[in-house]
């Protein structure tokens, strides 16, 4: 035997094992997924699931779930927003020892939940959830809420549009621009500028006197009904004005500031198999794209879904987890400075 | 039985029981009342002494106070707030006692149409309401400024919604139904022989109005004006969409930021706690004023054994102009906010009124309310939930008015305290207490269910019916019950025959105030909320928060539409009474 076929055997040889070892991590994960699947069937409870979107969406994406895991009963519980979603889970532990399975919110909820010793860990990975996903273990990156700019096609003209951030300041757009009342986007935007010059532009944004907004869905109906013309908004917030025919526009951002959504698995789940199952799956393409598809919110760093091809070739604007403070203290400030927009002021 | 035949024992005894039995009416009260109002109130002041708020964390901490009330941003919210709360109240106050002389005292025409119009804004969403007026009187989209710039050729919109003036306009013109309810029954029971003598002895219209009238009715002016002073300063809504805009802020929007969108990933209830307690120190200043002011109660009665029926004063020539004027607030109170509310329920997206947005018109969103089973579970709910509060606080206000203004029992002034105090708790507050209480008491399971929330509700609104009821109470002359005891009537044949029949139309109107009311509360049953209690406006909250304002705009056109409903059956109800010789309504 030379030395080419023996290399020849060592490369076939090594594929087959390759192969072999891949499809056992594959019939392994199959195995895991398929053995929850029973575990959660037979237990009484469903997976209840906090999260903050419209009950008519989640419906879908729980149908899809069930096409794969009919068996599997998932209950969605709309509550609202985030921190008061973090309060509710930390009442109903305290107080009756379980609360909902499933938790989607912000990272720095989900953190303050973990540092609460109110999540579960599990290997995630293991039931086939990609690395990037989850970096750590008590919590799956599922979507992103994505900052683009929105603008009323009726009132701006096509060569008025704004290209990006270098557009955002322009004198023109005073008494024309709406804002979210929180400073989301110029904080995260600090993560790659850095502070001092985010908050240069935030103050000269400020000087724009933005309309101030409570919410974000609300502002993204207010370009469409021409009240501003331009906004900074979320992506997902454009989406119910455009199906409804509204003149809406979304422009991409480059930097693209984002909010990273989490879903985690709390200690008062009363039904872990269920839950490990459903949020396993939600990391999956299938399970990305019924909830993007659902939401508009879809998981940036899953090839496929449209999200991704969203902030593809732009740089990512987000603090991470780890630096959760330094967002806070941040956010707290700017908002101080955003606060201090507006016509009456 | 006499004393002089009794033994001392059994004297003794008796003077026990005596002494037992004035205890009765306050104790049971103040047990409920306690039960309902210390338990959160109590949870509040211990989770505004705890470094994260939550009352079952570790930790005691006097931090939240002084990053409160050391703050300037604070004292400028309390500035604004003022502002605002002072303006409204005026304006609620103004208008509404006037209506109510009008529709009670006076020969206004169409009285019956008057009275069940005038407390329709109550069942409009304040939210909704405050995106009509936007729509209505912005500067770039105004339908009101757009024709006023054609009408006038101007070169900008002459009015903006977006200040200090547009919200308390728009929440002045909210509050003028509960100033109607809570004046309409005192000016009804009023004797006409009083302002009969004012007009004998040469006095004018105004004269007696300024001399009779108001001093008479001071106590329940007052408690009108607490009551929409406490009010203007807790509210969201209407701050929220016309002021936050422009950069006006109020103590309220710092509650809804600091249970929202506070940094640090959790609502801070501790500050929010410790901000409550400021409201509470106002609320019971004004109680205690309120206490006081109205000691000498025989001054303010108007309703005495004397047989009597109400006068209407001739309006005259002022009749016609009267008339016109209701029919101008007609017109911004009912009118335009609820067209703006059907031509957004119409429309497909938000968008400003114009030919050409007509011709997108749809019912879209009105066959998707009336083919959403969640729609039909939550209106379910909502009806039970407001029938049994509205009940529950009529019930529980003529019980509470009557310990504290008409019977000599001790602790009546802890029970006026107790029945007052929810107001100046916030709604979120009282959430998240209500859950703390029953998700630790497992034996009354009602977390997650309706009760919750009509617990949340009798709470939040007992204030205003206790408020109401009061005005009417105090206007009753002892010698009534004096009469019927004597008669040898119990407690109970009393307040059955004498003391609710008189004070019907102050419970008539709380029933009616507290039934719109929770047909369109949102705090607290946003926070109570579970897979199986949803109330419609937690759907109509999903709807707006969701991005679909139009199908929040369409379940508003139905909360009017059920509220018109109630108040045509009220009206019919108070003619028939009228008509079979009773003075009911």
């Amino acid at each position: 035997m030379n030395i080419t076929q023996t290399f020849r055997k060592l490369i076939i040889g090594g594929a087959a094992l390759a192969v072999t070892a891949g499809f056992g991590a594959a019939g392994a994960q199959a195995d895991n997924l398929s053995d929850l699947a029973k575990q959660a069937a037979a237990i009484e409870h469903p997976v209840v699931w906090y999260e903050s979107s419209q009950e008519d969406q989640i419906e879908k994406v729980i149908a899809k779930f069930n096409e794969r895991y009919p068996d599997v009963k998932v209950q969605h519980l709309r509550v609202a927003g985030g921190n008061k979603m973090t309060g509710r889970i930390i009442q109903e532990i305290q107080g009756q020892g379980y609360s909902g399975d499933l938790v989607t919110t912000g990272a720095a909820q989900a953190w303050e939940m973990n540092d609460r010793s109110l999540l579960q860990s599990a290997d995630w990975q293991a039931l086939g959830v990609p690395e990037k996903l989850t970096p750590v273990d008590f919590t799956v990156a599922i979507a992103a809420s994505v900052y683009v700019i929105i603008i009323n096609t009726d009132r701006v003209k096509p060569a008025d549009e704004p290209k990006g951030w270098e557009d955002i300041n322009d004198p023109k757009w005073k008494g024309r621009m709406g804002s979210w009342v929180r400073a989301g986007a110029h904080t995260q935007m600090a993560k790659v500028w850095g502070v001092e010059k985010a908050q240069t532009e935030l103050e000269e944004y400020v000087k724009l006197q933005p309309l101030l907004f409570k919410s974000t869905f609300p502002l993204a109906q207010q370009v469409g009904a021409g009240e501003v013309d331009i906004a900074i908004g979320f992506f997902h917030t454009a989406q119910p004005p455009m199906d409804a025919g509204a003149p809406v526009k979304r422009i991409a951002l480059d930097p693209a500031p984002m909010h990273t959504i989490y879903t985690s698995m709390t200690k008062g789940a009363r039904n872990t198999p269920g839950a490990k199952l459903f949020l396993s799956w939600l990391a999956t393409p299938e399970g990305a794209a019924a909830y993007e598809d659902a939401t508009s919110r879809g998981n940036h760093l899953l090839e496929g879904t449209k999200t991704y091809d969203l902030v593809k070739n732009a740089k990512v604007a987000e603090w991470p987890a780890e630096e959760t403070d330094k967002y806070q203290e941040t956010f707290a400030v700017f908002n101080k400075i955003l606060g201090s927009a507006g016509a009456a002021k | 039985m006499t004393d002089a035949v009794l033994a001392p024992d059994d004297r003794a005894g008796l003077s026990l029981r005596w002494r037992l039995a004035r205890w009765v009416p306050s104790l049971s009260l103040g047990v409920l009342l306690a039960w309902m109002v210390l338990v959160p109130l109590a949870l509040v002041l211990i989770s505004s002494f705890k470094p994260t708020g939550f009352p079952s964390d570790k930790g005691w901490t006097t931090e939240n106070y002084s990053d409160v009330y050391f703050s300037a941003e604070f004292w400028e919210l309390v500035g604004n707030t003022v502002q605002f709360a002072f303006g409204a109240t005026i304006m609620a106050l103004s208008l509404g006692a006037l209506i109510a002389w009008l529709v009670e005292r006076s020969d206004l025409p169409m009285k019956g149409l008057v009275r069940a119009l005038v407390i329709l804004p109550m069942a409009t969403p304040p939210v909704l309401m405050a995106i009509g007026w936007v729509m209505l009187l912005s500067p770039r989209t105004g339908a009101i400024n757009d024709l006023l710039i054609y009408l006038f050729n101007l070169d900008s919109a002459p009015i903006n919604i977006y200040s200090m003036g547009g919200m308390i306009f728009v929440e002045g013109l909210a509050l003028v139904p509960s100033t109607f309810l809570i004046l309409s029954p005192a000016f009804r029971n009023m004797d006409p022989s009083l302002e009969e003598a004012a007009f004998t002895s040469g006095a004018g219209l105004f004269t007696t109005i300024r001399k009779i009238f108001l001093p008479l009715l001071a106590p329940t002016i007052m408690a009108a004006a607490v009551f929409l002073l406490i009010v203007g300063f807790l509210v969201f809504d209407i701050p929220g969409t016309i002021g936050m805009p422009v950069g006006i802020f109020v103590l309220s929007s710092q509650v809804v930021y600091l249970a929202n969108d506070a940094p640090g990933g959790l609502p801070e209830y501790g500050l929010i706690s410790a901000m409550a307690i400021f409201f509470l120190v106002i609320v019971l200043t004004l109680a205690w004023s309120y206490q006081r002011y109205t000691r000498l109660q025989g001054q303010f009665v108007t309703v005495t054994g004397k047989g009597w029926r109400p006068r209407s004063v001739a309006l005259g020539k002022w009749r016609w102009p009267a008339f016109t004027m209701i029919a101008v607030y007609f017109l911004l109170a009912v009118a335009a906010p609820v067209a703006i509310l059907i031509w957004t329920s119409l429309m497909p997206y938000q968008s400003g009124v114009s030919l050409d947005m007509l011709e997108k018109a749809t019912l879209a969103n009105h066959i998707d309310f009336f083919s959403n089973r969640r729609a039909v579970q939550s209106s379910i709910n909502s009806v039970l939930i407001a029938i049994a509060a509205s009940t529950a606080v009529a019930l529980l206000s003529v019980l509470v008015s009557w310990v504290v203004i008409r019977s000599k029992a001790p602790g009546r002034k802890i029970i006026d305290a107790l029945s007052f105090l929810p107001i100046a708790i916030p709604g979120t507050l009282i959430g998240v207490g209500l859950i703390y209480v029953y998700l630790t008491i497992n034996f009354i399971p009602i977390y997650g269910t309706i009760w919750i929330i009509m617990i949340a509700y009798t709470t939040n609104y007992l204030s205003f019916g206790s408020r109401a009821t009061h005005g009417v109470m105090i206007q009753l002359h002892a010698d009534l019950e004096d009469a019927a005891k004597t008669s040898g009537a119990g407690w109970w044949r009393t307040m059955r025959r004498i003391i609710v029949p008189l004070a019907f139309p102050a419970i008539a109107a709380v029933w009616i105030w507290v039934l719109a009311h929770c047909m369109r509360e949102l705090t607290s049953a946003l926070l109570l909320a579970g897979a199986n209690n949803t109330t419609l406006p937690v759907l109509l909250w999903g709807y707006w928060s969701g991005g679909e304002p139009n199908k929040a705009a369409a379940i508003g056109v139905w909360l009017v539409f059920a509220m018109l409903i109630c108040v045509a059956g009220w009206q019919i109800m108070a003619s028939r009474s009228k008509s079979s010789g009773r003075e009911a309504f």
